[in-house]
């Protein structure tokens, strides 16, 4: 590795789109189309190998097993040169989940907190877990009338799961929020933006954040400074691929695309990661 | 791993039975007596870190975790049985859920998130299942209230942590006939801690037939806390306000108050209205918060008023022994 070398942390929860895009990710890096580029090609992209093996046949990665962390070294170099060396993970995402269900974090995942330098949060809106309430959605309660689903098992809201989330990552971290963060920066992938239904399709990722999620959002605002916060639209293959229907027409380094902050689309799918580089070279 | 319970997130000897809601913790499954629990810690080897916080309502063993980075406002809610304490403090959380700001302040975290999911689910729609109000918070053994924490940024970015005290309506009721009665430890414990009040009025109870008894027990707990809040802001919660209560026993509890308390406001406050189309519901709830937070800022950091000089150089900035 360079002396430049940053390690990113990668996190998202299970089927939240991390395979499919460092599988595309990969693909445009080699293109040499984006802004930016690898100096060499990896040593090994064992972990993409199946992924990029699927995507080629227009159909979608399958799930990465629970209990698999492994990763690739991207020798990357910005457009003004500057090497980077990036350490790209693949994982099961359950591992994420486990960490606010079961409140412990295994030895290997305080190490690659605490080592990395800029977070990655992968975000799919259309799978969270959403409740409405007395409040939204009314209904006549009798006062009598006290709750007896009480000891079922419920899933916390998405709002809850990310708070707590990013507060472990904190916490594991030493990050504390007495004032707004700078370090680790933090960068939200809203992903699959492309099953999302949209009023207006200049929708900001930001704003469609706080529309969806505002306690996380306010969240997000009262721990980190402004310039070291920053929420894109992903959609990695450009539209849904189905297992059973292969698109043989489909071409992975042509699909896909970034919603930029300011609602404005790229192809250009390393933008993320130069905005999360430049923030924390 | 939890002490007595098996559930890494459950503290039984501090804030009761979390997971099963057994009234005595030593009857729930997964409780585990001390020589249970040495066999499990000798099996357990694994190098995983324990989170600090379980994310239920704190209790004496993790309070330390966020009193840790700065004094907390403890807000202690006060009030009878079923004057709608939990179902108050659920209305917050699901009101913050949808609008996160205070006008002063707003969300930046909270270390008892599981708590809040916990009391707020009730008012749900969870598939089929319709909301509901929480079930009686059940009083326990328990030396100290369950306490729901927030971590709230107010306009000049200073952070505060504040801390809910979610207790039974039992033990304020012990504490308003006897002080010392050994089951209201736990009320003893708000009556000292708490930087301000929320103080319950059930107004379902004083438009019912038992109108009388809540009324005497109103009293009872008014003059306890009364006598010991001295200067300590009260926001007075009348409570399910949609129930029209008698003019003339409001306008009667309204003086009592007035003679008993030194600094407080009262507040209209409905969660679930009968009128499914009333538009103010959970106004109460974020304005009565709004008011005793800041009375409680305004309290514990009085605005030191300095005249200022203006003078180019800064040698004359110095202020000597006037200031």
């Amino acid at each position: 590795m360079t002396n430049s070398a940053k390690t990113l942390l990668v996190v998202g929860r299970q089927a939240t789109g991390k395979t499919h895009y460092g599988v595309q990710l990969l693909g445009r890096l080699r293109q040499h189309t984006g802004k930016l580029t690898v100096r060499a090609n990896p040593e090994s992209i064992a972990i993409f190998e199946e992924g990029l093996r699927v995507l080629a046949q227009g159909m979608p990665a399958s799930h990465t097993p629970t209990s698999v962390y492994e990763s690739v070294l991207f020798p990357l170099q910005s457009q003004n040169g500057q090497p980077i060396d990036l350490v790209w993970p693949d994982y099961g995402g359950e591992q994420v989940s486990n960490m606010v269900d079961q409140r412990r974090l295994p030895a290997i995942w305080q190490q690659r907190i605490s080592e990395s330098s800029g977070w990655l949060l992968f975000i799919r809106l259309e799978h969270n877990v959403e409740y409405q309430d007395a409040q939204s959605r009314p209904v006549v309660l009798d006062s009598d009338h006290t709750d007896t689903r009480h000891l079922k098992k419920f899933q916390w809201s998405a709002t809850a799961f990310y708070c707590e989330l990013l507060q472990i990552l904190l916490y594991t971290k030493g990050a504390g929020t007495i004032n707004r963060l700078q370090s680790p920066s933090l960068v939200i992938l809203l992903s699959c933006w492309d099953e999302i239904k949209l009023a207006n399709e200049n929708t900001m990722p930001f704003d469609l954040l706080s529309q969806r999620m505002p306690l996380f959002t306010e969240f997000l605002k009262n721990s980190w400074v402004p310039d070291n916060l920053a929420v894109f639209g992903l959609s990695s293959t450009g539209k849904a691929l189905n297992k059973n229907q292969p698109d043989y027409d489909y071409i992975p380094e042509d699909e896909g695309y970034i919603v930029l902050p300011d609602g404005s689309k790229s192809t250009d799918l390393t933008l993320p990661i130069c905005e999360l580089i430049e923030q924390i070279v | 791993m939890a002490d007595g319970c098996k559930q890494p997130n459950c503290w039984p000897l501090d804030t009761g039975c979390n997971i099963e809601g057994e009234a005595d913790y030593q009857q729930c499954k997964y409780w585990q007596t001390d020589a249970q629990q040495e066999d499990k810690s000798a099996i357990d080897q694994t190098a995983d870190h324990i989170l600090p916080w379980h994310g239920n309502a704190l209790g004496t063993t993790d309070l330390l975790f966020v009193t840790g980075r700065g004094h907390p406002f403890v807000v202690g809610v006060v009030g009878a049985q079923s004057a709608g304490k939990t179902t108050f403090l659920s209305s917050l959380y699901l009101l913050l859920n949808k609008t996160p700001r205070l006008p002063s302040r707003s969300y930046s975290g909270s270390y008892t998130l599981g708590g809040w999911e916990n009391i707020a689910h009730y008012l749900r729609w969870d598939g089929d299942g319709l909301p509901g109000f929480p079930p009686h918070t059940s009083s326990g053994q328990n030396r100290m209230p369950g306490l729901l924490h927030m971590a709230l940024r107010n306009h000049n970015s200073q952070l505060h942590d504040v801390l809910f005290t979610d207790a039974p309506g039992e033990w304020f009721s012990r504490w308003a006939i006897d002080k010392q009665d050994p089951s209201a430890e736990g009320a003893r414990w708000i009556e000292r801690f708490a930087s301000g009040f929320l103080f319950f009025v059930d107004s379902e109870a004083f438009a019912s037939v038992n109108r009388g008894i809540a009324r005497n027990d109103l009293q009872n707990l008014l003059h306890r806390l009364g006598s010991t809040v001295s200067n300590r802001p009260v926001a007075v919660i009348w409570a399910k306000s949609d129930v029209v209560i008698a003019q003339a026993i409001r306008k009667k509890l309204q003086n009592e108050f007035q003679n008993t308390l030194k600094n407080y406001k009262e507040f209209d406050v409905f969660a679930a209205p009968n009128d499914v189309n009333a538009e103010n519901r959970g106004k109460g709830v974020l304005d009565s918060v709004e008011w005793l937070l800041s009375s409680v800022a305004e309290q514990r950091y009085p605005t030191i008023k300095i005249p200022r000089l203006v003078d180019s150089d800064p040698f004359f900035a110095y202020r000597g022994r006037e200031a």
